[in-house]
């Protein structure tokens, strides 16, 4: 099992480092979504700062589906997904090392955006960093959980990337919730992080658990 | 081959008929008017049973999408289907009442409370179930994806409330006079009981008439490959 | 390939997408070492057949047994020994022929995995593009490629389905030529095509699907080509 998740971790990251398709997608989209916020919204930085937790979870989770479609959009072409099919390896395996590469994709992603959300806001995101890292993981691995599950969905179905948000906002919405709040902690709020950070760190165990045992059934035919 | 009397339905919807003149009756005649809020709080007999109607529909979903997951066997994955759609309309129904209910009594159309919001994420997700069946042809295929999500859909709706909760706690919003289950008289209550009832029997006829569409169209679909076959 | 070989039958193997059924209690035995040519019209069951016995499909019913152990209970060592060579080339477009072999060695556990690659890459003549993306091969190279990704774990069982269509000559001699040593090393091997001429001077034996049923079975050692032909002309146009 171990190797079968090293292996499809190191073929999704080598494809990425090639084609730089995912990481491209979903920081430019990221991007726009939180330059849009600016021209819609026009806050003082003090407004920025409440909200700002709101803002970079919307857009991480715009980017984060533009990442996850391309998951298993690269399977389908030449029909590599009958390989993995006909692979001596546990299944959850194959899942689990395709989820960790979405995980590390929306962390890169993120991490760069950071940065550039501090500058067009003014906010200043030094005020707790290590929680804010951990944060970013928690919240990116809720997602992609279920969204690596559901990409698996998605591209056998007519419509293809467009069901995959449809399918994958409402679910994650106790992710969205408790990584916000835990994001406006990590930002300098005054509130009580250990809460949202326990309620992260549960909702990531239930997602990753369910979807590990049920993406056999949507691998085979 | 067609059944042209279907008994089980023709007396379903019978008995559902009668309860629903029962129910009409006793919700605008024999149930008292309430003291704050009027007439308009009768709406609270259809938009309650309809909550109630929905989530037991959604659990359903659950329950029949695991078994097919378990079992296999096409009834199953039938059965979620029907019951996912019964349930989206129950929903709608709740999401057109409570606004309606709400604009006088509150003052607001809507709020975000956690039981609310609950109720409009539990639509998108299984409108969501609905679009996926919609788009995947190969039958045997859709029956398992949305049994998957049929499971995991379900798992999700105690997380979203709590979230929702909690969130609240952090984020109140203005309380609202008047709660709609506080005191009530006995003959407000045995009417909202006979409303859930004639619901029940309201799901369980749909389900009926569904299942039964789902075999007719099976039927034509063995007629026409007959046809197609002989030439 | 591997000295190792399998026995492959099925009982009453049936399998339906929804109203269509596709396999009709299908029993068939293959001894080990044999090599059965599957020929029938589209919609036989051929395909069906071939992804069952290969574990893609996973829901039917019936029994379905590889070296006496029933498909349904076997574990990852059974699929193991199953090499599947499909028109379509499983191969990742964007990395290099190398990384493409390495992936699919490392998950079927190959031993001695970059030696393997080495030699296959040899074996199929392409050690001038090993560090090209397959994006960038022409389309008979990409084949080649997809046969190395196909014999690189030894299988003991192989499944073909219309290998030949729009091969290339330079990868239809490659192919002959591995599939003449994997005989010749005792694999059991069970393809489907529709072209019947390759298929019959490959087989020991061939059968006809027909509505997901054997309705026909020849072998060259008994008939000639001719009567073959004849013969399946008949039942495809009766």
């Amino acid at each position: 099992m171990w190797r079968a998740i090293t292996t499809i971790l190191w073929k999704d990251l080598k494809i990425e480092l090639q084609t730089k398709e995912a990481f491209g997608a979903s920081f430019v989209f990221s991007l726009m979504v939180l330059v849009i916020f600016n021209f819609t919204l026009d806050l003082t930085s003090e407004e920025a700062l409440k909200m700002g937790a709101g803002f970079l979870w919307i857009s991480f989770a715009f980017g984060g589906v533009l990442a996850l479609n391309r998951s298993f959009a690269l399977e389908r072409d030449e029909n590599c997904v009958q390989g993995l099919q006909l692979m001596p390896v546990d299944r959850g395996g194959i899942y689990l090392g395709k989820c960790l590469a979405n995980v590390i994709f929306m962390l890169v992603t993120e991490i760069i955006l950071l940065p550039l959300f501090a500058v067009f806001f003014n906010v200043d995101i030094t005020a707790r960093p290590l929680y804010l890292l951990a944060v970013l993981f928690l919240g990116s691995v809720g997602f992609s959980s279920v969204g690596t599950l559901f990409s698996a969905i998605a591209v056998h179905t007519r419509m293809r990337e467009v069901i995959l948000p449809i399918l994958l906002l409402p679910v994650t919405i106790p992710v969205l919730i408790a990584a916000v709040e835990a994001t406006a902690f990590a930002l300098g709020a005054d509130t009580d992080p250990s809460f949202w950070f326990r309620l992260l760190i549960v909702y990531d165990v239930i997602f990753v658990t369910v979807s590990f045992l049920t993406f056999g059934y949507i691998l085979q035919e | 081959m067609i059944e042209r009397k279907d008994t089980i339905g023709t007396v379903l919807t019978a008995i559902t008929a009668v309860a629903m003149i029962v129910s009409l009756y006793m919700v605008f005649l024999f149930a008292p008017r309430e003291a704050t809020m009027g007439d308009v709080q009768r709406i609270f007999y259809f938009h309650v049973p309809s909550a109630w109607l929905a989530f037991f529909a959604f659990f359903l979903v659950f329950v029949f999408s695991f078994l097919y997951l378990l079992r296999g066997g096409r009834r199953w994955d039938t059965l979620a289907a029907a019951s996912a759609e019964i349930g989206v309309l129950f929903c709608t129904l709740v999401l057109v009442t409570g606004p309606i209910w709400a604009k006088p009594v509150w003052g607001v159309w809507w709020t975000w409370d956690a039981r609310l919001t609950l109720t409009l994420v539990l639509w998108l997700i299984y409108v969501a179930y609905l679009m996926l069946r919609h788009y995947m042809a190969d039958p045997e295929r859709r029956a398992t994806f949305a049994a998957v999500l049929g499971i995991i859909g379900f798992i999700d709706v105690p997380l979203v409330y709590f979230s929702i909760r909690w969130w609240r706690t952090q984020h109140p919003q203005p309380v609202m006079a008047g709660g709609d289950d506080s005191g009530l008289e006995p003959a407000m209550l045995a009417t909202l009981l006979v409303c859930i009832g004639t619901f029940t029997l309201l799901y369980l006829t749909l389900l009926r008439y569904r299942l039964k569409l789902q075999a007719l169209r099976d039927e034509v679909d063995t007629l026409q490959d007959r046809l197609e076959q002989a030439g | 390939m591997s000295g190792e070989s399998a026995l492959l039958l099925t009982r009453n193997l049936t399998k339906s997408f929804g109203r269509f059924t596709a396999l009709r209690s299908l029993s068939i035995e293959i001894p080990r070492g044999e090599s059965l040519t599957i020929v029938g019209r589209n919609g036989a069951g051929k395909t069906t057949f071939l992804k069952i016995v290969s574990s893609i499909i996973r829901s039917y019913t019936g029994d379905v047994e590889i070296s006496g152990k029933n498909l349904k209970n076997s574990d990852d060592d059974t699929r193991r020994k199953i090499g599947f060579v499909s028109h379509e080339s499983l191969l990742y477009k964007d990395l290099t022929v190398r990384d493409n072999l390495a992936f699919y060695a490392r998950m079927y556990g190959v031993a001695r995995a970059d030696e393997r690659i080495v030699e296959m890459i040899r074996r199929v003549d392409l050690e001038a593009k090993r560090d090209v993306v397959v994006r960038a091969l022409s389309r008979g190279m990409k084949q080649r490629v997809s046969l190395a990704r196909a014999f690189i774990h030894e299988p003991s069982i192989l499944l073909l389905d219309e290998p030949f269509t729009g091969l290339d000559e330079r990868a239809s001699e490659i192919l002959d030529r591995f599939l003449g040593e994997f005989k010749s090393a005792g694999g059991t091997l069970v393809m489907v095509t529709h072209d019947i001429e390759r298929g019959w001077k490959l087989a020991d034996r061939v059968v006809v699907f027909e509505k997901g049923k054997v309705v026909h079975e020849t072998s060259p050692r008994g008939s000639s080509f001719d009567e073959f032909r004849t013969e399946y002309r008949r039942i495809l146009y009766d």
